[in-house]
């Protein structure tokens, strides 16, 4: 007896040995220390506790949360002697291990009526489709956005993934993911942190726009089954609590709440006001707005070419102008020139040169007739280019 | 009762408290500049890069004991009123703040008062803090009215600028020491093992030497 007391305890020292060295978040790491020899034990003693909970899986869910809490806190008690922050991590592997094999028997269990309040709150949340940002008092961009569109889709993304998730760690995860993202979006239309006010608003904003997949039975098997501290304290215990509040929010919201008379809040239940067409509308009178800027600019962006276009005329005319001029003065020298020829060679008693000047004036002017033409033609394509 | 379990780990052994506060207060009253001051030792400035003052944190060592304190803002506006209790639960303390100059934000700490009163009893540890001092001039709760009242719900009373960093330390410091006697005593209560009933499987996450002699669902017992 004495002897296998004393090596019974060396294995313990040894397996504690082995997960104390355990990085955080290693889960492949936790599982090989796991499945080795000193650690038999513990591993025998999950193996046994998977096979009784497969066994009783028809267990009223209350039932088969107490026990997969007994096992937890047990489990626990083998670390005691490690600090706090240790037994949390060790207690979240153990957790996954547990939970990602649990999940098909107890999720959104037979014996309770997590399935009809789950339609109950989906339905209650289209039903609020109608609510804008601007009746939760979410901060808000207010100019047009631009393509990247609702500033809180990633935190609508990150909800709704929640239920793609097995371990209520990580389902508890995508509401963190879900929760930092809507400081993110907060930031966009304030310079100030986002106190509760802020986030709770735009929280429920959130879950109104993403209506997550099975929200009631998430929540229930997250409280059912994951590790109490991480849902009650610290940054993820806030965020949980906030995701509680939010849904009773939603479960219980009226008129005054979002700052309607009950009457006219009775009128947007029952469809008869439909903000959400007065919204499409005005996002069409928004987007005819747009373009019709869009065609100003344009249309002013014309009128330059049509100016640009006018001062080339122009410049081109006087061009012509001169050089005609010039030409006429050529000629004019030429004339004086050939007529002092004339003189010169009357002297000598023959005429017929100056018929031959004549011709040559017609010449040039055609010439530059000629040159004009293909220019026009470009300067004409350039206006219809504008046009376009 | 889980203040126990969540703040009081070891306290003989020289271990972590941790603790959870909430801060109440209306919108106007400054409470988001107060904890900012607290925790970040900023106000108004520039270079404020956290995004958010819903959730902050800060370590303390309180006569060689540490202490992780865990600030949790709650939403103040009259719609999310329902909602107090789903926050409160499990908090160790609750800084209630109003503004001097309004008298309004008075009132509403009133109401908060005995909201926590009604659910959490004399486990919680209440601070009723006048903010904006700076600005004494327009004062509008008068100091004897204020003190007196929280004396009358066993709460202690005390006046901040978050502007001019004034009261600010003393009074989460005081609160601190507050909320650590409240855990050494419930910790003696339970050595006592008055009740040593199966420890109750909501949160035991936390083990201790001692046995644990949290009974279900009886929060009020150990006050």
């Amino acid at each position: 007896g004495g002897f296998f007391q004393i090596s019974s305890s060396e294995s313990h020292t040894k397996m504690l040995q082995a997960y104390q060295s355990l990085e955080p978040g290693d889960f492949p790491g936790f599982l090989k220390i796991l499945r080795s020899p000193p650690s038999q034990r513990l591993q025998s003693r999950c193996t046994a506790f998977l096979n009784t909970m497969k066994a009783y899986h028809d267990l009223p869910v209350q039932k088969q949360s107490d026990l997969v809490q007994d096992f937890y806190q047990s489990f626990a008690e083998h670390f005691r002697s490690f600090p706090e922050a240790q037994v949390t991590e060790i207690m979240e592997h153990v957790e996954k291990l547990i939970m990602t094999r649990l999940h098909k028997w107890v999720f959104c269990h037979d014996s309770c009526d997590d399935e009809q309040k789950d339609l109950a709150l989906q339905r209650r949340i289209r039903s609020l489709n109608w609510i804008t940002a601007q009746m939760l008092s979410v901060p808000f961009p207010n100019e047009k956005i631009p393509v990247t569109g609702d500033p809180f889709l990633t935190a609508i993304t990150a909800i709704i993934e929640m239920d793609a998730k097995r371990a209520p760690q990580d389902k508890l995860a995508c509401v963190s993911k879900c929760c930092q993202h809507i400081f993110e979006a907060l930031a966009v239309s304030s310079s100030e942190p986002a106190n509760a006010d802020d986030f709770l608003s735009g929280l429920v904003y959130v879950l109104l726009k993403a209506n997550p997949p099975r929200l009631h039975s998430n929540m229930q098997y997250m409280i059912r089954f994951g590790l109490p501290h991480s849902l009650m304290a610290g940054e993820t215990g806030y965020y949980f609590t906030n995701l509680s509040c939010a849904v009773a929010f939603i479960e219980k919201l009226d008129g005054p709440a979002l700052n309607l008379s009950p009457e006219d809040f009775e009128s947007y239940m029952r469809g008869q006001r439909a903000p959400s067409i007065a919204a499409k509308r005005h996002q069409v009178a928004r987007d005819t707005q747009s373009l019709l800027e869009e065609l100003q600019g344009r249309h002013q962006k014309l009128h330059q070419g049509v100016d640009d276009l006018s001062v080339q005329l122009q410049n081109w005319v006087q061009d012509v102008h001169s050089q005609i001029d010039e030409a006429t003065a050529q000629f004019t020298k030429a004339q004086v020139e050939i007529t002092a020829q004339a003189e010169v060679s009357q002297l000598a008693s023959d005429q017929g040169q100056h018929t031959e000047g004549d011709d040559e004036d017609h010449s040039a002017s055609a010439l530059h007739d000629h040159h004009g033409a293909p220019e026009d033609e470009r300067l004409y394509q350039d206006l219809h280019k504008n046009q376009q | 009762m889980t203040s126990q379990r969540v703040g009081g780990r070891g306290a003989a052994t020289g271990t972590t408290y941790s603790f959870k506060v909430v801060l109440l207060g209306e919108g106007c009253v400054g409470k988001t500049s107060l904890v900012l001051r607290y925790c970040e030792n900023k106000f108004n400035d520039k270079h404020i890069t956290t995004l958010q003052a819903s959730f902050l944190t800060k370590k303390l060592n309180i006569t060689g004991k540490r202490v992780n304190l865990a600030i949790w803002d709650t939403a103040g506006q009259e719609r999310f009123h329902a909602l107090g209790p789903i926050y409160y639960r499990d908090s160790n303390g609750a800084v209630l703040v109003y503004d001097v100059t309004d008298e309004d934000s008075f009132q509403k700490v009133k109401n908060w008062v005995k909201e926590l009163r009604k659910m959490l009893g004399n486990d919680i540890c209440l601070c009723i803090v006048g903010n904006k001092i700076d600005l004494d001039k327009d004062r509008h709760v008068s100091v004897e009215d204020a003190e007196s009242y929280a004396e009358s719900v066993g709460a202690k009373h005390y006046h901040t600028s978050a502007k001019l960093n004034k009261g600010i330390e003393e009074l989460f410091l005081d609160l601190c020491k507050r909320m650590m006697e409240t855990a050494q005593a419930e910790e003696r209560a339970k050595g006592n093992g008055a009740s040593q009933s199966a420890a109750t499987r909501r949160g035991v996450q936390i083990v201790d030497d001692e046995p644990q002699a949290t009974p279900a669902g009886g929060c009020c017992s150990s006050g």
